[in-house]
């Protein structure tokens, strides 16, 4: 009876042992199983890292200057120093006093989720306000130029002013260990999976119609059914901005420690043939517009112009090759539309003006012996009139090529 | 005493075992239903996920005309630019027809599971009639200067084509052909692209694409507005002319027809 009574016994604590057992280990299995799900990151728009550096790690740093800024107190050098472009004190001065022309942006991009879904980051592009320029002149600290530094990325571009979203550039090619094609001429769109980098090099131009934008990049994320913008971090301080100078084509060229004064080409930067090593003084009397007003006696016509002329029967364009050797200048001038070519011989010059007549070949349409001022614009360009036929023409003449 | 007190340590054991089991079959209950909560609440990729966005292109900046090619076009105010003058406009709005030609569209899966959803074979469907004069499109962009360039994906309303990408703006055009746009979106992934719409005769109707996820396939409407109108240019082939475009010298000297076949 008690071995019978025992058996039963064991065989009920077995029972139990087992009833217990396999819930346990079931519990335990599940909890186990449990865990990644618990831990999993899932892809939200909040999982979104965005990073922002220079583009360029070599540039020119080129500056807005207010014309009322304490020229007086910039400090320039009486000889060549050996800091290549802007000196610590000068970049300390112009910090202070002026607006840095933002470079590109390298951004980059990382889905910290480590499940779910991709991320996708589209419509990036510039949103703010714009506003009219102060009096201000382009100063540019001359280093020497840089790069991308060789990393694969996404090559793109914003402009001011447009509601353009960010389109891949022309020279973008194919990024290594990526297993998506950027195609150039295509709206740039990032759909990251968990775990997913990607990189921009987003560079920034100022507005066309000429006005200081503030503002930010923005971007849309989206993941599933979570849509927002955001704005996208920036490499120094919280706000964008892309200031515009008044002076179109002045520029002064800070290197070495010393300051030149010249023009500027369409890529901005200094024409040397033009350009005087320049003072404070020189740089006030500049902004003042002694500099502009006296420039027909100092500075060089020589170069290409073109311009579109007004005031005829309908408007058409010149363009002028001007050749001088010390005070004499003589010119080749261009009609394309018309078609007409001439040539101009000087016939006066003063500090603010040149003359010349005009004569054209016997077998071109147009008038001969046409009297032709160029006058000079505080901006750099020239004012050209000519009395022709009667009517007087006119037109704004910059330097191309 | 221990005969008394062997069976209800017994019971007591069996007592806190039964408890065990059950807290632990409770739990392991619970921690199965969140284990699924996942995928009974994920929103697994169908043809109700696709979203598709539609606006203007640029709207401030860029405009599209019709000018019949009757317009005396030796008065458009030549510019030396890429970028539309106000003068330029001001002519436009004066001797054609604006119409939007330039649409950004966006398409998003909002799936968060599942496969991939495929966006193809943008076509027009609608009727198409004969114009009464032939034209030429001039696109008026007064930013184009600073503007990327772009390969819009175009699609001419009065054929049987669909939307192809156009690179002839990138210089590549003899080395990259055009190709059809095709998306494929994982779930989470968006797309976004620059609809271009011209169209030799005039057209009215509907822009159409195909949706695919799995077997499922839908034909569905891109909401362009209430109808789509396309001016057509017959019997010239529709070409974008723009104000640096060499036609506007070229029509100083020659009739305009040449002037457009020879672009």
């Amino acid at each position: 009876m008690n071995s019978v009574e025992s058996g039963a016994g064991r065989s009920r604590a077995t029972a139990i042992s087992v009833a217990v057992a396999v819930p346990v280990v079931g519990l335990v299995i599940a909890a186990v199983g449990l865990v990644p799900q618990l831990t999993a990151t899932t892809t939200t728009t909040d999982g979104l890292s965005v990073t922002a550096h220079d583009g360029i790690s070599m540039n020119d740093t080129t500056w807005v200057v207010p014309v009322d800024a304490p020229w007086s107190d910039f400090p320039l050098f009486s000889s060549e120093d050996f800091t290549i472009g802007c000196s610590p004190e000068q970049l300390g001065w112009l910090s202070s006093n002026a607006v840095l022309v933002p470079e590109p942006i390298r951004f980059e991009f990382a889905n910290r989720a480590d499940a779910g879904q991709s991320l996708s980051i589209h419509s990036i592009h510039l949103a703010g306000k714009e506003s009219d320029p102060e009096p201000s002149i382009r100063l540019r600290c001359a280093e020497n130029g840089g790069g991308q530094g060789g990393v694969p990325m996404v090559v793109s571009g914003l402009q001011a002013g447009s509601e353009a979203p960010a389109v891949v550039g022309p020279d973008q090619e194919d990024i290594p260990g990526s297993d998506v094609v950027y195609t150039p001429g295509e709206i740039v769109t990032f759909n990251l999976r968990p775990g997913d980098t990607s990189q921009l090099f987003l560079a920034l131009d100022a507005a066309a119609d000429l006005r200081t934008f503030t503002g930010a990049v923005v971007a849309t994320v989206s993941s599933g059914d979570n849509v927002r913008n955001v704005e996208l971090p920036l490499p120094h301080g919280d706000e964008l901005v892309i200031p515009v100078e008044t002076l179109k084509g002045d520029l002064i060229e800070v290197n070495y420690g010393m300051a030149m004064c010249g023009w500027a080409d369409e890529k901005g930067r200094l024409i040397s043939s033009s350009g005087v090593r320049c003072s404070v003084t020189d740089i006030v009397r500049r902004l003042e517009g002694d500099w502009d007003s006296n420039r027909s006696g100092q500075i060089s016509l020589s170069g290409n112009w073109s311009g579109d002329v007004v005031g005829d029967s309908h408007p058409y364009s010149i363009n002028v090759t001007i050749l001088e050797d010390g005070n004499v200048a003589s010119a080749t001038a261009t009609y394309p539309e018309i078609p007409c070519a001439a040539t101009w011989t000087l016939t006066s010059r003063s500090d603010s003006a040149v003359t010349f007549t005009e004569r054209v070949s016997q077998e071109y349409v147009c008038y001969d012996n046409v009297p032709i001022t160029i006058k000079f614009n505080p901006d750099g360009s020239l004012q050209y009139s000519a009395l022709s036929g009667g009517a007087v023409i006119t037109a704004t003449l910059f330097r191309v090529g | 005493m221990k005969i008394e007190t062997a069976p209800r340590a017994k019971h007591t054991g069996r007592i806190v075992a039964s408890i065990i089991g059950a807290i632990a079959t409770a739990l392991s209950l619970i921690i199965g239903f969140i284990a699924i909560i996942p995928i009974l609440t994920q929103s697994s990729s169908a043809l109700d996920k696709l979203e598709v966005q539609v606006e203007a292109y640029r709207a401030r900046e860029l405009t599209t005309y019709l000018v019949p090619l009757s317009t005396q076009l030796s008065s458009f105010p030549l510019g030396d630019s890429e970028s539309c003058t106000d003068q330029q406009r001001a002519w436009l709005d004066s001797n054609g027809t604006a119409f939007q030609s330039y649409f950004l569209v966006t398409i998003s899966n909002r799936a968060t599971s599942g496969g991939v959803l495929g966006f193809s074979n943008i076509v027009s469907k609608g009727s198409t009639s004969t114009p009464s004069e032939p034209a030429i499109i001039v696109e008026c962009d007064t930013t184009a200067e600073s503007q990327p360039r772009i390969a819009p994906a175009r699609l001419k309303a009065s054929g049987d084509l669909p939307a192809y990408y156009d690179r002839s703006r990138l210089g590549v055009a003899n080395s990259t052909p055009d190709t059809p746009l095709i998306y494929n979106l994982q779930p989470g992934e968006s797309g976004q692209f620059i609809l271009q719409l011209i169209s030799l005769d005039n057209f009215e109707g509907a822009v159409v694409y195909t949706a695919t996820a799995g077997t499922d396939s839908a034909t569905i409407q891109l909401n362009l507005g209430s109808s789509t109108v396309i001016p057509g240019t017959s019997p010239i082939a529709p070409r974008i002319i723009r104000p640096d475009d060499p036609f506007w010298t070229c029509i100083l000297q020659t009739n305009a027809a040449d002037c457009v076949g020879n672009q």
